[in-house]
């Protein structure tokens, strides 16, 4: 039995399929270049929060979306979804490609969007530095500090393949200039989480993101590579609900009776 | 060959030997604690003037064996004493400590002494996790991950938080940042060959003392010098420290008998509370991991087997400098050979040794030592 439930929507002239599950304040959690998980931290987010998990377009085996050119193109998916779906706000929380495709909805869609925790974000790997390995056990080695933790993937060779073929399309891990010349623009509050065993996304992106944001924070979670949701789940979930619960407060450790 | 001069600052006034740790503190007076620490600080100042390259002084807790909770308020006594010799903590009892505290005295240390602080990092001996109340169990772990927060911590560009196992910190950004580009030079100590592979992880030179065989000291040499190069490092001589308890006296017989007296009380009564302590924490934590379980074992027989040793013994053993100035030539030249150390740190204020004789070494040291093995 899925976790999620799973809806159809025809957005901007296309189908933009999503994944809910909980209840409470919604929390949009975009996928890595991987392709959705039901992973322990979103289901932690979704024991406080409605969760939704857009299946980015061509993901999954999924059709394609006519509209979508560009990572901005997605980010305007998502967007029209927020508000139309989500009570018009929300907050973000993103894996990898999702991290990227985060930023471009934070700078492009600035009132929509509340607080956003991006997981080794894609979309600012400097040239040299990361990179994902074309080799699947090589990748499997650099995406996981706790192997024992990943899930049994299932997913059909061609499923996974053409995961890999939209993040192409998408341009791969790159340095998106665009999106570095907008970041002292973007002001959403912002918690950066980087696994300090990641070699793909490495920690100048995310050194980047704390110079760049007006608004941000830089956690580094101990003991996991890129996958942080999988290698660390509950490290993951306890800081990224207690950022999206206090918001700016949350650097301070509350007492056992803090205020409301 | 590069030398250290070391000061333990022993509490030498007791008259009855502790038989239990810790150590009951009544006998302590606080006037002859004044004094002791001015004339041990005299005397570490007194190394730049020796010739010596660092002097060096560690941490230790609840004992007479050493009046030195904090090295680094020795630390930042020596920046205002001394102007050019390297100044070496040896080092903070990482796991004990708020390492993000041991970052910023360090950086403290680094730039009040202009760039001259040499970062030593060391579990500790056993029993030491009693006074603070860690769980031994938790050494390693807590060792490996305080180090990875001080490296970040002394080289991030930005702020920074950190969600660890044992540590948990919501924003970083320490001043004063190192004068040292990108971080002062780092020592650790191995005792085994476990903590040796651990040590050849990290950007750090490697530490032996109370070598109890050549030997195994060599192999603990080879294994550091292994998981360096396997990280990427290639440690030469420089990179290896030996410590070595040290009197050089005019004539052998009369180093002799200084180091037996003083050994003789070190033994006897200054390291004599902790054993039942050390005998504890072995037997019944994970301080050595349960990989490494001989490795317990073998601390407790070498100190018994230094305990029980005469001066000629420990000598060939590789353990103690002692004798005259050509004589403790010798002995370097046989560790320089043996060992492939490139750099010797020296222990001249052993238990009760008088502080003249200690100064005399020094200046012997100065005088007719170090002319004969600076070029090694």
């Amino acid at each position: 039995m899925s976790y999620f439930t799973e809806g159809a929507y025809t957005i901007n002239g296309g189908p933009l399929t999503v994944r809910t599950a909980g209840d409470g304040r919604p929390v949009v959690h975009l996928h890595s270049a991987g392709g959705p998980r039901t992973s322990q931290t979103v289901k932690q987010l979704a024991q406080a929060h409605a969760v939704h998990q857009p299946v980015c377009p061509g993901f999954e085996g999924t059709p394609r979306h006519p509209a979508l050119a560009a990572i901005t193109d997605y980010a305007d998916l998502v967007a029209e979804y927020i508000k139309n779906h989500c009570g018009g706000e929300c907050d973000i929380v993103a894996e990898s490609f999702g991290g990227w495709v985060a930023l471009w909805l934070a700078a492009r869609h600035p009132d929509i969007v509340g607080q956003m925790v991006l997981e080794a974000p894609a979309g600012l790997c400097p040239p040299g530095k990361g990179g994902l390995p074309a080799d699947p056990q090589e990748r499997f080695a650099k995406l996981y500090a706790h192997p024992e933790n990943a899930p049994q993937d299932n997913r059909p060779v061609e499923v996974l393949q053409g995961n890999g073929a939209v993040f192409m399309d998408f341009g791969g891990l790159v340095f998106d200039e665009a999106l570095a010349a907008k970041l002292p623009e973007i002001r959403a509050r912002t918690l950066v989480l980087m696994g300090t065993l990641d070699e793909i996304i490495p920690p100048e992106t995310g050194q980047l993101l704390k110079a760049k944001l007006p608004l941000s924070h830089l956690t580094y979670i101990w003991d996991a590579a890129h996958s942080l949701e999988i290698d660390q789940p509950e490290k993951v979930a306890a800081i990224a609900m207690d950022f999206l619960d206090r918001g700016e407060s949350f650097i301070v450790r509350p007492g056992k009776d803090a205020a409301e | 060959m590069h030398f250290s001069f070391f000061h333990l600052m022993p509490w030498t006034d007791l008259e009855e030997t502790p038989t239990q740790w810790p150590a009951r503190n009544a006998p302590f007076n606080g006037e002859r604690g004044t004094e002791f620490y001015e004339t041990y600080i005299d005397t570490m100042a007194k190394a730049e003037e020796c010739g010596f390259d660092w002097v060096g002084c560690n941490e230790h807790h609840f004992s007479p064996y050493s009046l030195m909770a904090n090295c680094n308020i020795i630390g930042g006594a020596l920046t205002q004493r001394t102007k050019s010799i390297k100044l070496a903590m040896l080092g903070n009892l990482l796991p004990l400590l708020n390492p993000v505290r041991v970052a910023e005295e360090y950086s403290m240390l680094d730039v009040m002494s202009g760039g001259r602080l040499v970062a030593g990092f060391v579990r500790g001996i056993p029993h030491e996790y009693i006074a603070y109340n860690v769980s031994p169990d938790e050494s390693r772990g807590r060792m490996r991950e305080a180090l990875n927060i001080i490296l970040k911590a002394w080289t991030e560009p930005e702020p920074f938080g950190w969600e660890g196992e044992h540590y948990q910190y919501r924003a970083i950004s320490i001043w004063p940042r190192p004068r040292q580009t990108p971080h002062p030079r780092m020592l650790m100590s191995a005792s085994n060959t476990e903590s040796a592979a651990f040590v050849g992880e990290f950007p750090a030179m490697v530490g032996l003392t109370l070598i109890a065989d050549l030997d195994v000291a060599r192999g603990i040499i080879d294994t550091y010098v292994e998981s360096a190069k396997a990280h990427g490092r290639d440690p030469g001589p420089s990179d290896i420290l030996i410590g070595q308890q040290t009197c050089i006296c005019e004539t052998d017989e009369e180093a002799h008998e200084h180091m037996a007296r003083a050994l003789e009380y070190f033994h006897g009564v200054l390291m004599r509370p902790q054993q039942d302590a050390q005998r504890i924490v072995i037997q019944k934590t994970r301080f050595f991991g349960e990989a490494n379980a001989n490795a317990g074992e073998y601390f407790v027989k070498r100190l018994q087997t230094l305990k029980e040793r005469s001066i000629k013994e420990q000598i060939e053993a590789g353990t103690i400098l002692c004798g005259s100035p050509q004589s403790v030539v010798k002995q370097i030249r046989r560790l320089r050979e043996r060992l492939g150390a490139g750099h010797i740190n020296m222990n001249m204020k052993l238990g009760t040794m008088p502080d003249k004789v200690v100064w005399k070494s020094m200046e012997l040291f100065r005088d007719k030592v170090l002319p004969e093995v600076a070029s090694l």
